[in-house]
């Protein structure tokens, strides 16, 4: 089923665990090792549950598997605008509670909105490019 | 859009599991391409109109409403 089955199937699987062992590994040396030993439970779940998905036949699961096809690659590039829009609102509107929390201080949401905007305008320019 | 991708893949009596792999693509994507859902890509669309021996503009149609 070559349509239906391109990717590794433990692509998602990997990718959760590496971070899960990256926010643990940190956690540890922070010196809160309950908390690292949670993370782990809660990664090794989701890369459970993300294996098990990848296994199927469906849209998300051939995402999951990074072997999607050009209208689930579309599906998968819209659904990451919506999260990464909904993320930068999300961010701009903390930063502007801290801005008045604080009487000026963005905290890091003032820099996550930086790099945000960089990076877009970046991207944007790379992309025309291309196009 | 409009599309004849059922009518031509039933009547070489193909399942849209069979098309997808002959195209390299799932069977969901035919499901959308066939319920014109989604609009293939040109290559994709070209891909089609040489499996079934057609040429693109006979098989995908403009609408009114599309302009």
């Amino acid at each position: 089923m070559r349509g239906t089955k391109n990717g590794h199937r433990g692509s998602s699987a990997a990718i959760l665990l590496v971070g899960g062992g990256a926010v643990a590994v940190a956690a540890w040396a922070g010196g809160h090792p309950g908390v690292a030993a949670i993370v782990v439970g809660a990664y090794v779940v989701l890369a459970a549950i993300a294996f098990v998905w990848s296994g199927g036949s469906g849209d998300v699961a051939a995402i999951l598997r990074g072997g999607s096809d050009e209208r689930q690659r579309a599906i998968d590039l819209r659904a990451t605008a919506a999260a990464g829009s909904v993320t930068a609102l999300f961010t701009v509107i903390a930063a502007i509670v801290n801005i008045a929390r604080t009487g000026g201080d963005p905290g890091a949401y003032g820099a996550v909105c930086v790099v945000f905007g960089i990076s877009y305008g970046v991207a944007l320019a790379v992309v025309r490019r291309r196009a | 859009m409009r599309n004849r991708v059922r009518e031509l893949r039933t009547q070489v009596g193909m399942t849209q599991a069979n098309l997808g792999d002959a195209l390299g693509v799932s069977r969901q994507t035919i499901n959308s391409i066939e319920a014109g859902r989604y609009l293939p890509s040109l290559p994709l669309a070209l891909k089609i109109g040489r499996l079934f021996g057609s040429p693109v503009h006979e098989i995908f149609e403009m609408d009114e409403e599309d302009g």
